[in-house]
């Protein structure tokens, strides 16, 4: 069980993050770090966006809806109000109208009478504080209330001559002498039910007041009156006291209930419900302002709004953690099998190196034979002479010279075995792995030892061989071990692209920038195109099942690499190849300082 | 019997037909397949011995060649090699296959086979 989960963990722990391709032991093709994060990067925006863009989308799509709900419903309390006012005057209108209409005698104007209608018209509706008849002539007749004012004239007021041109009065909000708001209306008699007089009456506002206060939802909502000249009527929680200028403009006269939306004094974004209050006696000097902050009416929304960041935070958050574990998992995966497949290939280059081996060891038991053939013969040749002459027969040699001619045979002799110890010191050389990893080496020389392994092959198959090395002396600090063998195997390659007539050339010099260049060129039969890209990679043949393993190239990729070179191949089907190494000069000391050195 | 010696191992085949000589069969020797030819061209050979690799003209194309110049030649091949396929080429092409070194009594004893038109040498329990 805690293996299990150890094994998971140590998968999803990106052991690759150490890895620099540069300086492992294995062929690293990849940069694993650069990949991880590009996979990470790529899955994570793939999917995150369409996730980010749905929210956002969802979230401008809400909260518009949220805006003109917002709106409407703004509309709506304003429309509310609006109709609670009017039918608050409406209601005292009709009140005075029909005491107008019933008590058109003359009683009315009795003190007595009028207190009592006064006193009715309170308990029926409330809010009056005092009633008055005023005459055609402008002389208030008969006044009950609490101040005495019968006998006023009022002929001049402004008031009376609107009442009696339109038949109703309703005056701003004054503050009455007892420092009370009040409202005064007025109704005038029609002339077609005797003298015409008017019915006066003063309303206090805290009715009206009253009937406002019942429409606000929050407590910043702010619901007032102000009169057309933006004078407040009715006490406001922002725009200042009753009777004071409103901080507020008055909006242009629309016969519907409007909304806009403004800053209030406090600096809020609010929304404005306005109405121009009428009756059905006509106009009133009343606008009716419903001030309302969106914050509190975004309120609910906010939380909706702040669960689904949370939520979308959270999401991104998942998606991001099972993107970057999945991503370090198939990384992991893919550098354990590089990894393994670098082991397998460290293993091939030895088994390439004895196979080289092998094939040079064909070539050279050859090479070998034939001088053994002459020994052979040669001393042969003396032992039948000598045993001819033993056995009494004709001498065989020119008189008197035997041992003339014995010293000829002898240093021919001689000469075979020092032609077989040149043979197999240049095979030891080949096949000697020290561990020293550079030393001093002279590429032109090396290149002459490899190339004398070919050399009588090249005579069978009439095959020229060239080596240029215009700079004799031209030395780099190598493994010359592994140089030995690139070299084996290009050459390898070179003569295994030709049957019989051509040419090998093996050309060395320095670039311009310090590097060395070798280049083998064959005249055989070239590489298609399409197999360039491929040459490099293990177990990549055209050759058919049994005949190659493919690997040649591939451990020679790596022994270049491993000499810090480049390796390069042009080649033209038909006409031949010519694969180029650029070697340093100088083989970084030692890979202990590779990493410092950050190669 | 008649002998011809193709090697480019000069001293190889001069030493060889001397010995030969002494052994009583008549032997010359050439060191190029190209030579050989020519020589043929001019007299006949009971016996033809002769390198597989050899510079220029090779050992199994030079057996066509002289084949076709002249039949009823017998040929025996020699190699350095003796690896396993050229055995096998050795083989499919020639009835007689040394490898060299050589020991003389082996190459006469096969000679004489040769000459006497016996068996290939898979037929002779080989």
């Amino acid at each position: 069980m805690f293996e299990a989960i150890g094994g998971l963990l140590s998968s999803l722990w990106p052991r690759f993050w150490r890895v620099n391709a540069e300086t492992s032991p294995y062929q690293a093709f990849v940069n694993y770090r650069r990949l991880w994060l590009t996979t990470i990067l790529v899955l994570a925006i793939a999917s995150v966006a369409p996730l980010v863009v749905l929210s956002v989308l969802h979230n401008r799509l809400t909260k518009d809806a949220v805006r003109v709900e917002r709106e409407l419903r703004t509309v709506r309390l304003a429309s509310n109000a609006r109709r609670s006012v009017a039918h608050f005057l409406e209601e005292r209108l009709d009140a005075l109208d029909f005491t107008g209409r019933e008590f058109r005698q003359d009683w009315i104007l009795d003190p007595q009478q009028l207190a009592s209608v006064l006193e009715h018209l309170k308990l029926g509706f409330g809010g009056f504080s005092d009633l008055g008849v005023v005459d055609a002539g402008g002389i208030q007749v008969a006044y009950s209330g609490p101040y005495d004012l019968a006998g006023r004239d009022y002929s001049r007021h402004e008031w009376f001559e609107r009442c009696l041109a339109r038949g109703i009065y309703i005056s701003d909000v004054f503050e009455g002498y007892r420092g009370v708001p009040h409202i005064v209306i007025a109704v005038r008699s029609a002339p077609e039910q005797g003298p015409v007089r008017v019915l006066r009456a003063t309303l206090d506002t805290e009715r009206l007041i009253a009937a406002l206060e019942t429409v606000k939802l929050a407590v910043h909502d702010d619901v007032f009156l102000v009169n057309r000249a933006g004078v407040i009527q009715s006490s406001s929680l922002l725009f200042g006291q009753v009777l004071q200028k409103a901080a507020i403009e008055v909006p242009p006269y629309s016969p519907r209930t409007q909304a806009q939306s403004m800053l209030d004094p406090q600096g809020e974004r609010a929304l404005l419900g306005y109405a121009f209050i009428e009756t059905k006696y006509g106009e009133t000097p009343f606008v009716l302002l419903l001030v309302r902050r969106e914050a509190e009416m975004m309120e609910s929304l906010l939380g909706v709004g702040v669960a689904s960041a949370l939520f979308l935070a959270l999401s991104i958050l998942g998606i991001f953690l099972i993107v970057a574990l999945t991503s370090t998992y198939m990384i992991n995966q893919l550098y354990r099998a590089d990894r393994a497949r670098g082991q397998t290939m460290l293993g091939l280059e030895e088994a390439g190196r004895l196979a080289s081996l092998g094939r040079l060891a064909a070539g050279v038991a050859h090479e070998i034979n034939n001088p053994l053939a002459v020994i052979n013969e040669e001393a042969g040749y003396m032992r039948d002479v000598l045993t001819l002459e033993q056995a009494g027969g004709e001498p065989v040699l020119r008189a008197g010279a035997p041992g003339v001619e014995f010293k000829e045979h002898l240093d021919s002799i001689l000469e075979c075995v020092e032609r077989c110890g040149l043979i197999t010191r240049q095979l030891l050389s080949f096949a000697r792995q020290v561990d020293v990893s550079s030393e001093p080496v002279r590429v032109a020389r090396v290149a002459e030892e490899i190339l004398s392994f070919f050399r009588k092959e090249a005579g069978y198959r009439n095959i020229a061989v060239r080596l240029e090395a215009p700079e004799e002396g031209l030395e780099i600090v190598s493994d010359r071990g592994k140089l030995q063998q690139v070299l084996f195997n290009l050459l390898n390659n070179a003569f295994q692209a030709m049957t019989k007539d051509g040419a090998v050339t093996v050309s060395i010099d320095s670039t311009e920038d310090g590097l060395v260049r070798i280049a083998v060129s064959d005249t055989g039969c070239g590489i298609p195109p399409a197999h360039l890209g491929k040459i490099f990679e293990p177990f990549f043949t055209t050759k058919g099942r049994g005949a190659g393993t493919g690997l040649g190239l591939s451990i020679t990729y790596g022994l270049v690499r491993k000499l810090k070179g480049r390796i390069s191949v042009e080649s033209q089907v038909g006409v031949g190849t010519t694969v180029t190494i650029l070697l340093p000069t100088r083989v970084q000391e030692a890979s202990a300082h590779e990493s410092a050195v950050g190669r | 019997m008649r002998v011809l010696l193709v090697d480019d191992e000069q001293k190889f085949v001069t030493f060889l037909a001397t010995r030969l000589r002494l052994r009583g069969i008549d032997a010359d020797c050439v060191f190029s397949g190209e030579a050989a030819v020519e020589r043929v061209s001019s007299s006949g050979y009971d016996v033809v011995v002769l390198d597989v690799k050899m510079p220029g003209l090779g050992g199994i194309e030079l057996r066509r060649r002289l084949e076709s110049l002249r039949g009823g030649m017998k040929f025996i091949f020699l190699t350095g090699h003796g690896s396993e396929g050229d055995f096998q080429v050795g083989s499919a092409e020639a009835s007689f296959y040394l490898p060299k070194p050589l020991k003389i009594e082996d190459l006469i004893a096969v000679l004489h086979q040769a000459v006497a038109g016996r068996a290939r040498p898979s037929e002779d329990g080989r």
